[in-house]
């Protein structure tokens, strides 16, 4: 699929942080921030049973 | 589906309206995000499975919409008066002639204090009845009522309304007998050269917190029982049954329904009725409390700009045989200003992307 626009708005969305890496952890996915920080962004809300350990990846 | 809902594709996102045109319906049941990286140039790619999309994220979209943020567009905290000291409230006063030209830095100035303190004072204007509309439609659309989109508030004999004669009008807001009370409101002074006529404004958001500490049951009642407001003049008959105080989801103050004078006879229990009368005459007196009002004159060329659901505003009694006292008025919408402030915050953002050299940034298209 063709990609034409890189946010879902018209807002103006400077880079505060940059992304250093990313991974699924329990349906979410999970991404590190540069200062070290990370974000649960839900996903699908299919959470297995166990809370998985993957490691973040670039 | 957070994640999935919002991905920036042609399928989920319309590429012109940039609203969504896929229902979460339409995903499947077994929707799930199989492949999460972190490409070269910044953005982050995650593959959904089964439908084999992958979606690439902005990092500057994720970080401004991570869940546990706040909100980076957020409009700023109001701030109410502080309880007796209403005639110190620093009102903010802006220049016309800036407003006019379209400064953006004044602009935001006032609008941002038309939200953060209910009132902001346009000053310097010619004394010119076309700045009603001019001046508000820096802000966006109008609102318009059985009044007129544009409306003189001059003491003469036919009145319809209170405000249309020379009596002293207590603090109150307008329109409380319309389902969607006016946002806005906007008095530009033309003539005021009578004596008397000086206005009065009560932060209607203060007063109500301090009956919420002083007396939590009356907070209750003014919260709860619907009231019937209504307005029965000879070409219309407006009624809304409502609170005089609505609150948001997060229990703050809303919306303030209060003027006061535009009542039918209330319908129920004595103990209903009753309960409302005592807490409505305990709000009545916080509002006319002189620590709570804040008094000024306005001049020729000034516009009283304020939140018509939050401020009270009233005036005192003049003599209409000793000059002029001319204010042309209309009303907008708060969510106009807010979509106004946002606009500008949006404009500001964009200057600090421009401004921002991170190399691995994608630009927004």
């Amino acid at each position: 699929m063709t990609e034409t626009f890189s946010v879902p708005d018209y807002d103006a969305y400077p880079v505060v942080r940059a992304l250093g890496g990313a991974r699924i952890v329990d349906g979410d996915v999970e991404v590190r921030w540069d200062d070290g920080s990370a974000s649960a962004l839900p996903g699908c809300g299919c959470a297995s049973s166990a809370r998985t350990s993957a490691p973040f990846t670039r | 589906m957070w994640l999935r809902e919002f991905s920036p594709d042609l399928g989920t996102i319309h590429p012109v309206t940039r609203e969504q045109v896929i229902m979460l319906v339409d995903l499947p049941e077994d929707l799930r995000a199989a492949v999460a990286q972190v490409l070269p140039d910044g953005r982050l790619a995650v593959t959904w499975q089964p439908e084999g999309l992958v979606s690439h994220y902005h990092p500057g979209w994720l970080w401004a919409h991570r869940p546990e943020s706040p909100d980076a567009a957020a409009l700023p905290e109001r701030r109410l008066w502080q309880t007796g000291r209403a005639q110190q409230t620093p009102i903010t006063r802006v220049e016309g002639a800036a407003i006019r030209a379209g400064d953006e830095a004044a602009l935001g100035a006032w609008l941002t204090a038309i939200h953060v303190d209910g009132l902001s004072i346009v000053e310097q204007l010619p004394a010119d009845p076309d700045m009603v509309p001019e001046i508000p439609h820096r802000i966006g659309c109008l609102r318009n009522s059985n009044f007129g989109e544009i409306w003189e508030v001059e003491s003469r004999p036919d009145a319809d309304s209170n405000a249309f004669t020379s009596v002293a009008l207590a603090a109150h807001n307008d329109l409380c007998t319309r389902e969607y009370v006016p946002g806005l409101q906007f008095l530009f002074c033309l003539h005021n050269s009578c004596s008397g006529g000086d206005s009065i404004f009560v932060d209607g958001y203060a007063v109500a917190e301090q009956l919420r500490a002083a007396s939590p049951a009356d907070f209750a009642v003014l919260t709860t029982i619907a009231v019937p407001f209504a307005t029965r003049n000879r070409d219309s008959d407006h009624r809304c049954c409502a609170p005089v105080l609505e609150l948001d989801a997060a229990g703050e103050i809303a919306n303030v329904r209060y003027t006061w004078w535009l009542r039918n006879p209330m319908r129920g229990d004595s103990a209903t009725i009753n309960a409302f009368y005592a807490a409505f005459k305990r709000f009545q007196r916080l509002a006319n409390d002189p620590g709570n009002q804040l008094r000024l004159r306005l001049q020729a060329g000034e516009m009283a700009c304020f939140d018509n659901r939050r401020m009270l505003h009233g005036r005192t009694a003049f003599d209409p045989s000793s000059g002029r006292r001319w204010l042309r008025g209309c009303y907008g919408e708060r969510e106009e200003l807010e979509s106004r402030l946002r606009m500008l915050g949006r404009a500001e953002r964009r200057r600090q992307m421009e401004r921002d050299s991170r190399p691995a940034a994608p630009a927004v298209t």
